[in-house]
């Protein structure tokens, strides 16, 4: 092949971000026709609810195909600023809005933001506990002050 | 028409001290919800519900108009400094200004999309106060057909402004589309894609999304390599754009505010439409377009013009036609309804002092965000010489605190955990989440105007074809489509994959 | 250390169980199912104001405009049975839809009636270059070209739906039905040509019929009323069947408790029977109307029927 893609092998291939998007896309095309064909179709001049979803899913569907295929065959464009996934990160952000949105309606809002901020801390792996337990308390009594006593929003600061 | 006598009226009105002071107010507030994402705008106008009912009209709409076009200033703070685009038109601004803040430019930046906003704002005035019965006349001549092709310019422009194959900002633009058709369908009231979630009757929350896709997966891709490198203490002269880049911006401001202005007469989704149609017209008229996201100053100077004009124009539909574009218009026209205001095809004769006085206080207003913005660039940027390590904690108590202000609602703190994961696993496999959020804002709207012309038609889609208004635009998507994939297939061939 | 401490008390307090007899003591939702600038939405507007004056809590509008304006019924239903979620409705969501089609909500149980707020004719509107200068000469005009016009309308169940539905009925032929979800929408319609017709509140169509864009034809209500004084009633031309009128009323959750219905009520009486705001209802177009709940339920059940009757001339009836 002229573009020089026959060098690389298939299981590198299929590694692609755009073979591995485009297989997504596929997929959740086909999901969302299946699920929105669920609810009335009507016709093309009194369309029911589920018309527009399932055109969606359809096209959703090709366009995934179409990249995947594009992918493949070596039709898209190296980008060399390609980021490695930094799972650490990653967990240590969810966990942290997680805990925000467990703690929040259970023990208020300063619990939230220190367990928000504890938590997601850790993502950045330069944290020392202690550091971050004083941010924690920082922000909590910030975010109280602005939100709770300044623009006076229906967040009480600690419940039982 | 007398122009320079009803000006004369409207100065006269607009710089009465109760005016100003009232315009004074809305701007700054105006500012203050701008820069805070999903933060205010409910809570602001609980605020101010009683004031304007009792206070005289035009002062009412003249604060109230304030909030509205100085909310757009303020937008493009938080996505410029740390990619938290509260609206559609704040993440186009995200594209180019980003990365400017990125490469220690933050300061040019704000200082050229403030700028950028007068002069839309200005150019949108002047628009406003010469053509408002023209643009209303000309935006009836806009029903579901063309209200559907226009969309679909908007969003093929929103899709094509990515960097990378056209197919993957395809793909983003038909997400959001189908994200968007979560929640109640509108004409028959039946549920789609709820899965018994109450919380998901109402539709995914704009915000919410917003911050996951771009706010969220930022943090986790800079949590560990941290973000913008440390500004010094930023000096005045750092600031200030050099002559290239007002050579650059100037143009772009022009076109963006001619586009801003004609969108903005749209009721609803012009200013966002003209946000990504100027970043798309920027990018087509460049010589290098690669520049474009990663840096370019005109990629922040054409939409951010384009949204501030489109703010002032879009008071034309809400004044004669009384249909509101958003919350806030839609409080202005509680506000004339309450004094006993009818908007409708004859304000602007019946009611010269309010319709004149609140265009002279447009440029008033806009002088003060001026004078009011200007100075807080310092500020805005001293931020970023928090280190990331500790900066990127407090964006996230940010994040959590503005989402769930919305509607009090944790169920939408639980979507920016789902969205931030997905933004960043779309990061990773090379996707951009702005024609996303596009597509998102435009696709119930899309869908209606879509089952509308068919109904209209009788099931015939040529009606699209057939009507030249939709015709150009559908026409004009479709170039711009071939446009891409053919440059698209040229610069892969001239730089093979290794 | 001890001012913060006293603070924290003073948040946990406030966090306490609201009790019925303290309501309102926070933040009152009013859920349109309409658009903004529509009549229900200026309506709950003005009265929302009124009732923040006289209560001393924020009452804010939430407009959740769709689907005839069951959208914004059920999340009156849905809501808490606190009182904190009040609801403006017209008559489609509450009577004549359940008649139509399945909903969500249950009006017999989840939806407490309050009170009527107003009423007001709806009229018969039509695009002034169709050169249709009468109801007879309408129902000509589609009689010779049948299908081959479009009316709008505020949403299915709706007024501005079902007496259209009763013109076709009349004329013996079909005319499409193009919903939108506010009257402002459905008027910019019929003027930009999408559809020709559209049976409106009066405040939507008068200016435009001030401009020479629209003409009137008729309106729906048993009299003229004042506001369109010089526009025949359809029962005047012969419709005796297209005659009802398009009231506006406050609803709460159902099973809100008593006392909070009772609070709102005594508020509300006092409201409605103020000449000041009875003046600004009327520049809305309507005619203020105030009512108990038991009145209003009792209205609620006499009309029921008419509803049904109505809809099984066009043909609606959901089996």
């Amino acid at each position: 092949m002229s573009d020089g893609s026959g060098g690389a092998s298939l299981a590198r291939r299929l590694a692609r971000p755009g073979v591995i998007g485009g297989a997504l896309a596929l997929a959740i095309g086909l999901w969302v026709m299946t699920e929105a064909s669920g609810y009335p179709l009507g016709t093309a001049r009194r369309m029911g609810p589920g018309y527009f979803p399932v055109l969606l899913g359809g096209l959703m569907a090709v366009l995934g195909t179409a990249l995947a295929l594009a992918s493949l065959g070596g039709r898209e464009a190296p980008r060399g600023d390609d980021e490695r996934a930094d799972p650490r990160a990653l967990v240590a952000v969810l966990a942290g809005l997680a805990a925000f949105a467990l703690l929040l309606p259970r023990a208020g809002l300063v619990p939230a933001v220190a367990g928000l901020v504890v938590i997601a801390a850790q993502g950045s792996g330069q944290m020392r506990p202690l550091g971050a337990v004083v941010l924690a308390v920082v922000l909590a009594a910030l975010a109280w002050a602005i939100f709770r006593m300044g623009l006076g929003l229906p967040l009480p600061a600690f419940r039982l | 028409m007398d122009l320079v006598g009803n000006l004369a009226l409207g100065f006269q009105t607009a710089l009465s001290p109760a005016a100003l002071l009232f315009c004074f107010l809305g701007v700054t507030l105006g500012t203050l919800i701008g820069v805070l994402p999903g933060i205010g705008a409910m809570a602001a106008i609980a605020m101010l519900l009683p004031v304007t009912y009792h206070v005289p009209p035009t002062e009412a709409l003249i604060m109230l108009a304030g909030i509205y076009y100085g909310a757009q200033y303020g937008g493009s703070t938080a996505s410029i400094l740390l990619r938290l685009p509260g609206t559609p038109q704040a993440a186009v601004v995200t594209l180019d200004g980003y990365p400017m803040a990125q490469q220690g430019r933050a300061g040019v930046a704000l200082f050229v999309t403030t700028i950028a906003s007068f002069a839309g704002s200005v150019l949108g005035v002047l628009l406003l106060a010469g053509f408002a019965p023209l643009l209303a006349r000309a935006a009836m001549a806009f029903q579901a057909p063309e209200y559907f092709a226009l969309m679909v310019l908007g969003l093929m422009a929103a899709a094509l402004l990515t960097q990378g194959s056209p197919l993957r900002g395809l793909i983003m633009v038909v997400a959001g589309l189908t994200l968007g058709t979560v929640g109640t369908d509108l004409q028959t009231g039946s549920f789609r894609f709820v899965f018994g979630r109450p919380e998901l009757v109402d539709g995914i929350g704009l915000v919410a999304m917003a911050m996951g896709l771009f706010g969220v997966s930022e943090v986790i891709a800079n949590a560990a390599r941290g973000g913008a490198p440390a500004a010094r203490r930023p000096r005045w002269r750092e600031m200030i754009p050099s002559r290239a880049d007002w050579r650059a911006s100037a143009p772009a401001m022009l076109r963006g505010s001619g586009i801003g202005a004609g969108f903005g007469a749209l009721p609803g989704t012009g200013s966002s439409i003209a946000s990504f149609v100027s970043y798309a017209v920027e990018k087509r008229i460049a010589r290098d377009p690669s520049r474009f996201g990663k840096g370019a100053i005109e990629g922040i100077s054409a939409p951010e013009a384009a949204n501030n004009a489109a703010a002032q124009t879009a008071f034309i539909p809400t004044l004669t036609l009384g249909v509101p574009g958003d919350a806030v218009l839609a409080l202005m026209l509680g506000a004339l309804i309450i004094h006993g205001i009818i908007p409708g095809p004859g304000l602007i004769e019946q009611q010269p002092t309010l319709f004149w006085g609140l265009v002279a206080s447009f440029v008033l207003g806009n002088l003060m965000l001026l004078i009011l913005n200007l100075p807080l660039i310092g500020l805005w940027i001293s931020i970023l010489r928090i280190p990331y390590r500790l900066l990127y904690p407090a964006i996230l108590v940010f994040i959590c605190i503005g989402v769930f202000s919305i509607r009090n609602s944790v169920f939408d703190i639980w979507l920016v955990l789902v969205f931030g994961g997905l933004g960043y696993g779309m990061r990773l496999l090379r996707f951009e989440p702005a024609p996303l959020l596009l597509g998102f804002i435009l696709g119930p709207l899309l869908e209606q105007y879509l089952r509308r012309a068919m109904t209209v038609s009788r099931g015939d889609p040529m009606i699209f074809l057939e009507r030249p208004i939709s015709a150009a635009f559908l026409g004009l998507a479709a170039a711009l489509l071939c446009w891409s994939l053919v440059s698209g297939l040229r610069r892969t061939r001239a730089t093979p994959e290794a | 250390m001890k001012r913060l401490a006293a603070l924290a008390a003073a948040a946990l307090l406030a966090t306490g169980p609201a009790l019925a007899e303290d309501w309102p003591s926070r933040t009152v939702t009013v859920v349109v199912g309409f658009g903004a600038g529509s009549t229900p939405d200026l309506l709950a507007r003005l009265v929302a104001d009124g009732l923040q004056e006289k209560l001393g809590q924020p009452f804010v509008v939430d407009n959740r405009p769709g689907a005839g304006g069951n959208i914004g019924l059920d999340a009156v239903a849905q809501a808490e049975a606190d009182g904190y979620t009040l609801g403006v409705t017209i008559p489609g969501p509450l009577i004549v839809n359940p008649m139509r089609m399945e909903l969500m909500y249950d009006p017999g149980t989840d939806i407490r009636p309050i009170t009527m707020l107003g009423t007001q004719p709806s009229v018969l509107a039509v695009n002034a270059e169709l050169g249709v200068e009468t109801l007879d000469e309408l129902l000509e005009m589609l009689r010779a070209d049948p299908g081959a016009y479009n009316y709008a309308s505020i949403g299915v169940g709706s007024i501005s739906h079902l007496a259209m539905e009763m013109v076709a009925l009349a004329s013996g032929t079909e005319i499409e039905h193009i919903p939108y979800t506010s009257s402002p929408e459905a008027v910019a319609a019929v003027i930009g040509g999408e559809a020709q017709m559209a049976t409106m509140p009066p405040l939507a169509v008068l200016s435009h019929a001030a401009e020479g864009t629209l003409r009137l034809l008729a309106q729906t209500s048993g009299e003229r009323m004042d506001v369109v004084a010089d526009v025949p009633t359809f029962a005047e031309l012969g419709l005796a069947d297209v005659q009802a009128e398009a009231w506006n009323a406050l609803v709460t959750t159902g099973g809100t408790p008593d006392a909070v219905v009772e609070t709102l009520h005594d508020a509300l009486a006092e409201l409605l029977a103020d000449p000041g705001m009875q003046e600004r209802i009327a520049a809305l177009g309507f005619q203020p109307v105030q009512m108990t709940p038991a009145e209003f339920e009792a209205r609620i059940i006499e009309e029921t029927p008419r509803w049904r009757s109505v809809l099984e001339a066009a043909g609606l009836l959901h089996e």
